[in-house]
């Protein structure tokens, strides 16, 4: 029986990856991808199917179904399919005909740039024409490397394919038969649904630290929460723990009728880090107390703290997504000591008394008392370019109270915060 | 008083967000006294900065910000002359030893050149703040002391930023320690406040970063402007002697500019002699040689001409720069290179007799007064014209080999942010995309600049709303701010400033991105402020040319022909100008000087002169070109603004088409004095004119109100004066190119051969492409003869065939061929080449490209024993590295009978390719068949046509021109087999088939014949039977 190569091209390869894997899958399980589509060996589908040019056609319908742009052709080698299947990337067509074949430019043919233009200049332009020039003029001039060009148009090519799809996550899903409204309802199902993924995970060697959780809702919508961790584990109680957390932050919204689980692959965490390393909290609860933080006080109002490339009046952002991994302390510990600030959350609206263009007297709700020094005033003021900004602010010493960061608005006098 | 001490311009390139000149502006707006402008190694902006404070009742203090080994900054101001002197020295020092962009100064360097020179600790980027960051400030301050002893100042800033008050602390108590004084400074970036945003934006540029990215390079806040003394008193109440001391240190300065006395370089003369006397005794022996063959009435006149330009230059004390220059002239013809002087200086008979210039002023009739006057406070402008290249260069090294490389250095150009430049780089700010940065270039392309109401008419045109996007709005409006700032120092096209002490003493020098050359920090209209003289050494293809030009007519015509000895009255070179069959001659080969000539017909040497300057922006926007024209054909009577006017007009039938003409005028009817017309003249050639011509314009109406001048005399002169101002020529020039514009005119007539060979051999040059150049000469008779490896030398030459001269091609065309490999087969051709292999072993630094380009050029048929495809199958196999054993088998005989010869459409398309011009036919004679079925025409077919005649023509876009006068009209033509057909384009037509005309190479054209001999185009279409591009003039 001989070989029979298919290959689609198509205009969005990237992006339709999956569903021509998907496609290919059904006609063949030895697939490789190549740079714009994909190529797949369907030697023997003659019995099944019939002759090259109706598998072909087989191959294109099934694109059609899906609704997937390409070019599809089958023929004797995976160069001549290639080489066929580019020449209409764009079209849902079938072509492989030697006639076509011959009559394609050489532009497709992987020939180094400087000899295709002197092909050209020899008035060499297609497959045809360098079919009419003997192979040894052809490699007496281009060494036997030309000999890989010459097997390609005389269809004689060897080259075996090279698997290279593989997988990289798993998934689970689950339909409910009536739609369930409490997620609380769905911990049971979904620690059965985590217990089936996490063994398919671990039957690849495998483990994870970035589940993607999808609910489908009544309202046709769907709900859907990526979870990372720092670290990878296939701890069911800890993952499900996570979930719930994740989920009392931002619930649903309407019931509940499908739910997906995927895995995302990823090395497993070494068993033992050290018999001597030194006891560390479990990254686990340092994680499971960060959401529960979260599920207290808002997920805007945890984070990591991190500094703002930016010219801002508060240069400073909370990052949520960021996991603390427990080093910062470390890090702090090596700079020179800094005057802490603590920032008041709404700022304190106060009632300044100046004198002699000087600062002399504070009242706010907290406290009131004499200015016994003070230094300013500190201007700034940047993004001219959209939102423009502008703060002027002083620091000021109360009597008997503490160092306080002063500022005046619109609306007046405000302490923003206080020195340590 | 307080007196800003630390401020910093648009010449400190990206680090500051005013020019000089709107620094020194504000700090007369706001009272200061004094400002001193410290620019970061540069003395760049200083002259402007000069001239504008004086003007204001500033007194300006020039400095500079040294940077030093760790990248910070020492600011240095000079208090006396040698104090400037020394500033300059070390900036020029530190420069000249360094790549450009990489110079520093070391301790050494600050020790040697501290003279003079009161020094500042600067600002957070200063020498001190980096010291005390190190911990050596107490080191570092004492080193300063001692250097500086009691020149020294610590300098104090705030901007309102906490951060900045530790340092100061730290300053002050250094101080206290030391004894040093201290004063307070605001280290100005910027005249104004919201000149930060334009801070902002160069600082984005000079990062390479959008203002979104920028982040914390950016500005913490507006603090670096100009402040009041109010303003600095208050940020310093706890300082008050800080701000008070700023006034002393400022009258500490007693340097100004002005105290520059430039000299010109003493011309070696032998004891006993005087510079004049020297100079006398060569003009008069150099103008007997020059004058013996000239007509009795010219030879009267020469010693009374002689005597009084003689008496002016000694008055003058010029006579050392005449003998300087007469000395660049002299190496020059020692050389055996073609030089003419341009300019003024035409208008001399010294610098005729001394061989400077080629035009006989008195022959001509020219003034010496226009070139240097008693009245005038003007300096000489001698402009030497030399080949461009190596002859040039040759003589540029000459200068600096004589002068010394401190004391002569190229002027420098200020390259300024304009249309395009600005667009881009704003753009990029702004994070525009490359497609969007694309759309918006196109928007202000080369050929047209829109600003303001305009702009915003253009951008939302294409599809942008500035009004409704604030990132628009601030893009549209930081543009506008940045056109004019400058961008960075380039090197004028030929300007030389040379000087009798170092160079260096005056302005700092240092090196151009060329090698072996330096510039200085100033420009033109700086040196000439400062009556610093430039000698213009400026290279011009077409003088190089000539050059070859007359050597080979020397060669093969046996005729030793001289610049100013070519006849001036050839009735042939007049009957091709007034045909306008004058492609590849100099200056009168525009497809505008074609149109133009058939009807201004001239028929003398002084109608060229016309003809060179008439066809420029001035004389055209001020309708002086349509008004001569009409004169001339006697459609319109010969009239004069005003009687007293008609002296000065006569010449050009009552209309002024040269600038002098316009400076004569004022001084007659608006009683301008000398210096008033050089205003006028500099306003005239400002490139912003408008608020300069205003200012002079006033002072015009009022001279002529004075002088009884009616109002509308008044309005047309003031008129004619601001078309002008768009750019008019000075006649003293169009009389030396109208010279060139003859010789190229009298050579192409009786020498074409040995004309358009030079022309080839110093290609790229003129307005046409090297295709259009041969398909010319080839409908003018020239024959041309094919490249042949074994007859075509590497330049074009011309060969005599059975008394026929014709050209031979030169290998320098066949692309991708490498000079030395060209050269080295023409030297290996002691006998000829017998085959690609024989070539490939006689040169075998040969590359396998360069064989299969003279393969494909024809160049390697062996007496048409090969085809042009069996060379390119050989050469790929003679180019293949088969190793000593199999050497001998590269001579084997190739059947290549497989193989198609290459004829046709493919030959002529296979020569454009590779060598960018074609001896056989013209690509459009293979489809003319087609074309005449179709009932299009071919270009000599127009010349038959009536008015309103509606007609199809087809040819090669040769010509895409949209002139800046000419209100969005754009000209095409078009070339075929039989010459070319010329279009007019209304701005409507163009926008419908834009991309169609900008896009094909060649077009078959629709359109109604005008009387004119212009087809005013209504429809195009391309044609698409080539593949070779076409090269053409397009929108330049």
């Amino acid at each position: 029986m001989s070989r029979l190569c298919a290959c689609i091209v198509s205009p969005d390869s990237n992006q339709d990856r999956e569903a021509l894997i998907a496609v290919a899958h059904q006609f063949s399980y030895l697939l490789e991808t190549i740079e714009d589509g994909i190529l797949f060996d369907v030697s023997g589908l003659e019995r099944l199917i019939g002759t090259p040019k109706q598998i072909t056609e087989k191959i294109a319908a099934e694109l059609r179904k899906n609704d997937l742009p390409g070019s599809v052709s089958v023929a004797s080698t995976r160069e001549t399919a290639t080489l066929l299947a580019r020449q209409n990337a764009a079209g849902n067509t079938a072509n492989n005909t030697s006639d076509t074949f011959r009559q394609l430019p050489l532009s497709g043919l992987p020939i180094e740039r400087d000899t295709l233009n002197v092909l050209r200049e020899l008035s060499i332009t297609k497959i045809d024409d360098l079919l009419g020039l003997p192979d040894e003029e052809l490699i007496g001039r281009y060494g036997q490397e030309f000999r890989y060009i010459l097997d390609i148009i005389q269809q004689n090519g060897t080259a075996l394919f090279a698997p290279n799809v593989k997988n990289d996550r798993a998934s689970w899903d689950f339909s409910l038969n009536s739609p369930v409204e409490d997620f609380e309802q769905l911990i049971f199902l979904l620690n059965h649904g985590l217990e089936k993924l996490f063994e398919q995970v671990a039957h690849s060697g495998h483990s994870t630290e970035h589940l993607d959780l999808c609910f489908k809702l009544r309202d046709r919508s769907e709900k859907a929460y990526e979870i990372k961790t720092s670290f990878p584990t296939l701890e069911r109680a800890f993952w499900l723990k996570l979930i719930n957390l994740r989920v009392a932050l931002d619930p649903p919204g309407s019931e509940i009728t499908a739910v997906n689980v995927v895995a995302h692959f990823t090395r497993p965490r070494p068993a033992q880090s050290g018999l001597y390393a030194a006891s560390r909290p479990e990254p686990e609860s340092l994680l499971l107390t960060v959401n529960k933080l979260k599920k207290l006080v808002g997920d805007e109002n945890v984070g990591v703290p991190t500094m703002l490339d930016q010219r801002l009046a508060e240069a400073f952002t909370l990052d949520a997504a960021l996991i603390p991994k427990g080093s910062e302390r470390l890090d702090a510990n090596e700079k020179a000591p800094v005057i802490a600030f603590s920032y008041f959350r709404p700022p304190v609206r106060a009632e300044v008394l100046v004198r002699d263009k000087r600062l002399v007297f504070i009242k706010t709700s907290r406290f009131s008392g004499h200015v016994t020094e003070y230094s300013g005033v500190w201007r700034a003021n940047s993004r001219w370019w959209d939102a423009a900004w502008r703060t002027q602010e002083w620091d000021i010493e109360v009597e008997g109270k503490g160092v306080y960061r002063l500022c005046k608005t619109n609306d007046g006098w405000c302490l923003l915060g206080e020195y340590d | 008083m307080f007196c800003e001490l630390h401020t910093r311009s648009a010449f400190s390139f990206l680090s500051s967000g005013s020019q000089p000149q709107r620094l020194a502006a504000r700090a007369a707006e706001i009272g200061m006294p004094a400002v001193a402008l410290l620019d970061r190694d540069t003395v760049a902006g200083a002259v402007r900065f000069h001239f504008e404070a004086k003007e204001k009742g500033v007194k300006p203090i020039i400095g500079a910000e040294i940077t030093m080994e760790d990248g910070s900054l020492l600011p240095l101001v000079p208090i006396d002359l040698e104090g400037y002197q020394n500033l300059s020295r070390l900036i020029t020092t530190v420069k000249l030893r360094s790549k450009k962009g990489e110079h520093s100064a070391a301790r050494k360097d600050i020790e040697e050149h501290s003279t003079g020179l009161l020094c500042f600790t600067g600002g957070a980027d200063g020498f001190m703040h980096k010291s005390i960051e190190a911990g050596n400030g107490i080191a570092d301050l004492a080193w300063l002391n001692y250097v500086f002893e009691k020149r020294l100042y610590v300098e104090l800033q705030r901007h309102h930023l906490r951060r900045e008050e530790h340092m100061n602390q730290v300053l002050l108590g250094l101080a206290h320690k030391l004894r040093i004084p201290y004063f307070a400074a605001n280290g100005a970036y910027y005249a104004d406040e919201h000149d930060r945003e334009l801070f902002d934006v160069f600082t984005c540029i000079k990062n390479h970063c959008t203002i979104y990215e920028a982040g914390k390079l950016l500005s913490e806040n507006s603090e670096r402007y100009l402040k009041t003394e109010q303003q600095m008193s208050r940020l310093f109440d706890d300082l008050p002697e800080a701000v008070a001391v700023t006034s002393e240190i400022a009258s500490r300065v007693n340097f100004s500019m002005e105290e520059l006395s430039y000299s010109f370089p003493a011309y070696p003369i032998p004891s006993g002699e005087t510079m004049d006397t020297v100079l006398r005794q060569k003009v008069y022996q150099r103008s007997i040689e020059r004058y013996h063959e000239s007509k009795k009435a010219v030879r009267f006149q020469i010693q009374k001409r002689l005597d009084k330009e003689l008496r002016i230059i000694e008055m003058k004390r010029l006579a050392g720069y005449f003998l300087v220059v007469s000395d660049i002239s002299d190496f020059c013809k020692a050389e055996g290179i073609l030089s003419q002087g341009r300019g003024s200086a035409a208008n001399s008979v010294v610098c005729y007799a001394l061989g400077i210039t080629a035009v006989d002023p008195i022959e001509h009739d020219l003034l010496f007064e226009r070139f240097l006057s008693e009245k005038y406070d003007r300096y000489p402008d001698i402009d030497i014209d030399l080949p461009s290249g190596d002859d040039r260069e040759k003589v540029i090294q000459h200068v600096y080999q004589k002068y010394g490389r401190r004391g002569s250095g190229m002027t420098a150009n200020v390259i300024s942010y304009r249309g395009k430049s600005a667009l881009r780089e704003v753009g990029k700010v702004f994070g525009f995309s490359t497609d969007v940065l694309g759309r918006l270039s196109k928007i202000n392309s080369h050929y047209e600049t829109f600003t303001g109401t305009e702009l915003n008419e253009k951008l939302k045109a294409e599809g942008f709303v500035p009004g409704d996007d604030i990132r628009l709005r601030k893009f549209t409006e930081m543009y506008h701010r940045i056109l004019d700032y400058p961008r960075h120092l380039g090197q004028h096209s030929g300007g030389m400033v040379i000087s009798l002490d170092r160079l260096d003493a005056i302005v700092p020098l240092e090196p151009a991105s060329m090698e072996g050359r330096t510039i200085i920090q100033w420009d033109k209209d700086d040196c000439e402020a400062l009556k610093i003289v430039k000698v213009d050494l400026l290279g011009l293809g077409m003088m190089a040319v000539l050059r070859d030009s007359m050597a080979l007519i020397r060669e093969h015509h046996d005729v030793d022909l001289q610049l100013y000895k070519i006849p001036s009255d050839d009735p042939t070179v007049y009957s091709a100008l007034q045909k306008g069959d004058t492609v590849g001659m100099f200056q009168v080969e525009s497809r505008a000087q074609i149109a133009f000539l058939p009807k201004s017909r001239p028929a003398n040497f002084y109608d060229i002169v016309v003809q060179v300057a008439i066809i420029r922006p001035g004389p055209v926007v001020g309708n002086m070109l349509s008004s001569y024209i009409a004169r001339r054909q006697g459609k319109e009577e010969v009239t004069y603004p005003h009687p007293s006017l008609k002296p000065i007009l006569e010449r050009t039938m009552g209309v002024p088409l040269f600038q002098e003409q316009l400076l004569k005028m004022s001084m007659e009817i608006a009683d301008f004095s000398g210096s008033e017309a050089e205003e006028l003249r500099r306003a005239m050639g400002f490139k912003r004119p408008d608020k300069k011509m205003d200012l002079v314009g006033r002072k015009l109406r009022e001279g002529m109100t004075k002088n009884n001048i009616p109002p509308d005399v008044q309005e047309k002169v003031v008129d004619y004066v601001k078309a002008f101002a768009n750019y008019g020529f000075p006649e003293s020039h169009a009389f030396s190119f109208a010279l060139l514009a003859y010789a190229s005119a009298y050579f192409i007539l009786h020498y074409r051969a040995c004309f358009m060979a030079a022309m080839f051999n110093n290609y790229p040059l003129g307005f046409y492409s090297a295709a259009t150049l041969v398909k010319d000469a080839q409908r003018h008779g020239l024959h041309f003869r094919s490249l042949d490896i074994n007859r075509s030398d590497y330049i074009f030459t011309v060969e005599d065939v059975e008394g026929e001269k014709q050209i031979r091609l030169g290998l320098k065309f066949v692309r991708g061929l490498r000079e030395e490999i060209g050269r080295k087969i023409v030297l290996e051709r002691s006998r000829p080449y017998t085959s690609v292999a024989d070539l490939v072993r006689r040169v075998p630094e040969i590359n396998k490209r360069e064989i299969r380009a003279l393969s494909v050029a024809g160049a390697l048929n062996f007496d048409n024993t090969v085809h042009r495809r069996e060379a390119l199958w050989q050469s790929e196999l003679a180019t293949r590295d088969r190793g000593e054993l199999f050497a001998e088998t590269l001579d084997e005989k190739v059947d290549a009978a497989f193989l198609k010869r290459m004829e046709g459409l493919d030959l002529v398309e296979a020569d454009l390719r590779r060598t960018g011009i074609s001896i056989g036919k013209h690509p459009m004679v293979f489809i003319r068949n087609d074309l005449s079925k179709q009932g299009i025409l071919s270009a000599e077919q127009t010349r038959h046509l009536q008015k309103d005649d509606i007609v199809s023509v087809a040819g090669a876009v040769i010509i895409r021109q949209r002139p800046m006068t000419a209100k969005n009209v754009v000209f095409i033509t078009l070339e075929d087999e039989t010459g070319h057909s010329n279009f007019v384009v209304m701005p409507d037509i163009f926008e419908r088939y834009r991309a169609v005309i900008n896009q094909n190479d060649y077009l078959t054209i629709k359109g109604i014949f005008e009387d004119r001999g212009m087809i005013k185009a209504m429809h195009f279409s391309p044609i698409f039977s080539f593949t070779t591009e076409v090269v053409s003039h397009n929108f330049r």
